[in-house]
């Protein structure tokens, strides 16, 4: 997809907004550029698999059958290495690479206000950005009506759901537009025109409509071809959804914020089953969800481009953790404390941010999950301020009310 | 009577004509929608043969019961999974021809209205093949009764009592609660407090959820192991009762034993807060998103007044003036839309003949028989096109028919509203808002561009506007129906039309 500075004015010209669209782009370089992508990996991911502690005295003995190779074994399924005591699942290969590039960091034992095991309420919890479940809203929809006017003045929509549902997060009252890949051969030019004319006096269908054939339009217009291997399995949904987010956030006048939902993570059994892909088309059913992570960052920082990426802030999340012992079905079941990653341009990359308690039996919350040492909206606090320019008023009043514990990051995001 | 009423009647309180419903509504639409709830249950015919919750329950007891490495050796691991997904499926099917085909369809709004009231989504594995059992036997029999037995029937249904936990509920002070230093679980009391009853304004504290949640312990499931009961249906365990007296809003409950809990669901039942809260509900199900306050008051009169007799509130809310005007506020969910088309298109799953499936036995079930889900894991390596049409040509029946029910499964999904996959115990959302986002519209015109194309060798759009929509269509739509340059793009244009999409 290119759209270029003078298609999109030209492409805004009948709209009211022409007017504010001008100036808004003159100012450029304030936090109108700034990228933020929200992927949300619901099932709840193993943090220990995802980021073991290799360097824990306790590692492999409480992770028994779960834990992958030592770094540095000569076998395809080694770790690899971040520093003496962390290192990423064999599987993340892009992003370690991009650890080392100063472009990822990981974060471990974190978890949400929410101390049961559901991940419905997990979820809602982390998604509405309080305590309970009594908000409706998403935080991130309500940081929406918070960022800084030229923000919002200079586009059309400032946010895009990659996805058929709304999740939580972005649920409520401010615009987003959303997306997902067509299921149906698209139709012709024509046909569209006729059942928008069909729409008109309808405002919230026309009105939709019209977004989405926006969404669909730029979609189509990027590259989406080659979309990875061909493996053939859901992972690779992910991947070309990452692939589009990034066309959707690179054009000047495009969204800035985009969601993502990768689902899949609940590892009850066989969570380790691993095959070497060299010799079959499948790596394991959790090994792939791993392997579309991996790719799905690299698609996206691709699609983006050298401009935007700079300008970017990736935020990988799941609901909690899940327990440090393999269960009786070579899995593991809902935890606690769990691992998160920030990557882009503008994240201060190659550091690792735990506040590490251990993994003996004593350390452990309930002795059995990983104890959460941070609260998950410190980091989306970070991002919100530091990053997109949300004013520490309504973060705290209105976006995460009563979340004074849980204290912006510094150092985290480059200045 | 004019068209146009009879038009409402079938699209607003139906779920979308059949060619020839708009003129038997015409006559007498209200008395068209009430004749349809007069007649005595039955259990429609696309549901004969499939098993009970009981019956499901107590094979999925039994299956656990097997020690795992015997249960892998015997049919191999996740055979449950495998089996309850089939099964899922093939209920969902029924269920959309139910809807495509049924004589009654006020009746299934009905149904699909108090499921979504007292939902249990399939979100745990223990409820995972009890839900639709849970719709069809507990929810459909009562939508017309007393709302105080419909409540009794759904708080005691293993499939509530197992997804909110009051299975794992025991009063601390019980004989069970003190011999294993385990106490209360206060879902159960909580949501029927705030979702089934008063609502969360309805006027209730925290107090008022835990002595309603002591007040049912000891509510639970029948087991195999357990002497006395009868497994997988609702036993009470006397011995996990809180002892003492409970006081909830106000009144003092001290008899003990299941009468206790049966009581309190008895004056919950007749709360004024229940009556409107229920009311509001319904009122905005069937006439608008923002209900007027006097009609949803002159419900609740009625409710109250007819000590929540549902066939009089459901009487009253049709002779509402209001749900004869101001016509499409409401947008249809992606389910009844699908079941819209389906009606006016004479479409059914796999010609209406989906074929049950009995329960889980470890013993009996083949997993060979999964070549049907096989469509649903492989859904991105499935051909495309031309290809795809040839991929079906090959099949055999019995592939066909799980082809259909994947496809069936699909279409709704994709939309957003996977069937009986709401997002939380609160149900499925009820404003335009919630289901008419970009990209679920989008996907609503794209699948009735592709339904476009599969029926227009054989249905005349003009004529079939005239016997579904057409006095509820806007004038541009008309225009548009009428210029379109084929038939396939006439029929997109009517199925995806505001008329087909609201209600």
């Amino acid at each position: 997809m290119n759209i270029s500075r003078r298609t999109t004015l030209r492409g805004l010209a009948g709209s009211a907004l022409i007017a504010d669209v001008a100036p808004g782009l003159a100012l450029a370089k304030a936090y109108t550029d700034k990228r933020f992508v929200f992927v949300f990996l619901r099932g709840g991911m193993d943090g220990l698999t995802a980021v073991p502690a290799y360097g824990d005295p306790e590692f492999y003995r409480a992770r028994g059958a779960l834990a992958d190779d030592a770094p540095g074994t000569d076998s395809k399924f080694a770790m690899l290495k971040l520093d003496g005591l962390f290192a990423l699942n064999p599987d993340l290969k892009k992003m370690h690479a991009m650890y080392g590039e100063g472009e990822l960091a990981v974060l471990h034992s974190l978890a949400s206000p929410y101390r049961e095991r559901s991940h419905f309420d997990a979820q809602d919890v982390m998604e509405n950005g309080t305590t309970g479940k009594a908000e409706k809203t998403g935080w991130l929809n309500r940081a929406l009506a918070e960022l800084p006017a030229d923000t919002r003045a200079t586009r059309k929509e400032t946010a895009m759901v990659i996805g058929a549902l709304t999740p939580y997060v972005m649920r409520g009252p401010e615009s987003y537009s959303s997306w997902s890949p067509p299921t149906a051969p698209s139709a012709s030019r024509d046909l569209m025109d006729r059942i928008a004319r069909a729409y008109r006096p309808d405002p919230l269908l026309s009105d939709s409509l019209e977004k989405a054939r926006t969404a669909a339009d730029m979609a189509a217009g990027g590259d989406m071809s080659g979309m990875g291997s061909d493996r053939g399995v859901n992972n690779q949904t992910f991947i070309r959804m990452m692939g589009v987010a990034g066309e959707f956030l690179r054009a000047d006048a495009g969204a800035r914020i985009a969601t993502i939902d990768y689902g899949g993570w609940d590892s009850h059994a066989e969570q380790n089953n691993r095959v070497d892909v060299a010799t079959t088309r499948f790596a394991g059913r959790f090994p792939e969800l791993y392997i579309g992570l991996d790719e799905g960052m690299a698609k996206l920082k691709e699609s983006l481009g050298p401009a935007a990426w700079a300008e970017t802030v990736v935020l990988v999340v799941t609901e909690f953790g899940r327990t440090v012992r393999m269960n009786g079905t070579k899995g593991t079941d809902h935890g606690t404390g769990g691992a998160a990653f920030l990557a882009g341009g503008r994240v201060r990359g190659g550091q690792i941010i735990a506040d590490w308690r251990g993994l003996k039996e004593a350390d452990l919350y309930e002795g059995r999950d990983l104890y959460p040492t941070r609260d998950h909206r410190s980091v989306f606090k970070t991002v919100l301020a530091q990053h997109l320019g949300v004013a520490e008023g309504p973060l705290e009043d209105r976006i995460f009310p009563e979340s004074r514990g849980a204290t912006q990051l510094s150092g985290l995001l480059k200045a | 009577m004019s068209l146009r009423d009879a038009a409402i009647a079938v699209n607003r309180f139906g779920i979308g004509a059949r060619p020839g419903e708009l003129d038997a509504a015409a006559a007498n639409p209200r008395r068209w929608l009430l004749e349809q709830l007069e007649g005595p249950f039955e259990t429609p015919p696309q549901f004969k043969g499939m098993a009970s919750l009981t019956e499901h329950q107590d094979a999925y007891y039994r299956y656990y019961l097997v020690p795992r490495a015997e249960r892998i050796e015997r049919k191999g691991d996740g055979i449950h999974a495998t089996h309850y997904r089939e099964l899922m499926f093939r209920e969902i099917a029924a269920r959309i021809n139910v809807a495509a085909t049924t004589p009654y369809p006020f009746r299934e709004r009905l149904v699909r209205f108090w499921y979504n009231h007292f939902v249990v989504p399939v979100s745990k594995q223990p409820v995972f093949h009890s839900v639709a059992p849970y719709e069809r036997e507990v929810i459909r029999p009562n939508i017309t009764g007393k709302f105080r037995d419909f409540l009794v029937a759904v708080e005691q249904s293993p499939c509530m009592i197992i997804f909110l936990d009051n299975n794992v509920s025991y009063g601390p002070n019980s004989e069970y609660g003190k011999k294993n230093a385990v106490g209360l679980n206060e879902n159960l009391g909580r949501e029927i407090l705030e979702l089934h009853t008063l609502g969360v304004e309805g006027g209730y504290t925290q107090e008022d959820v835990i002595e309603l949640a002591k007040g049912i312990t000891g509510w639970s499931v029948g087991h195999p192991t357990r002497s006395g009961s009868v497994s997988g249906a609702f036993h009470f365990y006397e011995d996990r009762h809180e002892p003492g007296p409970k006081r909830l809003l106000g009144k003092t409950y001290e008899g003990g034993g299941v009468t206790e809990g049966l009581e309190m669901l008895a004056d919950i039942a007749r709360h004024p807060s229940t009556a409107t809260f229920v009311s509001s509900k319904l009122v905005q199900y069937f006439t608008t998103d923002t209900p007027d306050p006097d009609d949803v008051k002159r419900i609740a009169d009625v409710f109250r007044q007819s000590d929540g007799d549902l066939m009089e509130v459901t009487r009253a809310v049709v002779e509402l003036p209001s749900a004869w005007e101001a016509y499409g506020s409401k947008l249809r969910q992606p389910w009844d839309f699908v079941a819209a088309v389906m009606r006016a298109t004479g479409d059914t799953v796999y010609n209406d003949d989906v074929k049950p499936l009995g329960t889980f036995d470890l013993n009996t079930y083949d997993r060979s028989n999964k070549a049907w889900c096989f469509y649903a894991e492989n859904q991105d390596r499935l051909p495309k096109g031309e290809e795809l049409t040839a991929f079906i040509g090959k099949m055999s029946p019995a592939e066909r028919e799980g082809w259909e029910i994947f496809v069936a499964f699909r279409d709704v999904a994709v939309m957003g509203q996977r069937p009986y996959y709401a997002p939380g115990p609160q149900g499925w959302y009820d404003k335009a808002e919630n289901w008419g986002g970009p990209d679920t519209i989008m996907k609503r015109v794209e699948w009735a561009i592709g339904k476009a194309q599969h029926y227009a060798d054989r249905i005349d759009p003009v004529a079939l506007a005239r016997a579904t929509v057409e006095p509820l269509m806007s004038k541009e739509a008309q225009a548009e129906l009428k210029a379109a340059p084929s038939v396939a793009d006439g029929l997109s244009i009517l199925l995806s039309s505001p008329a087909f999409q609201r209600r």
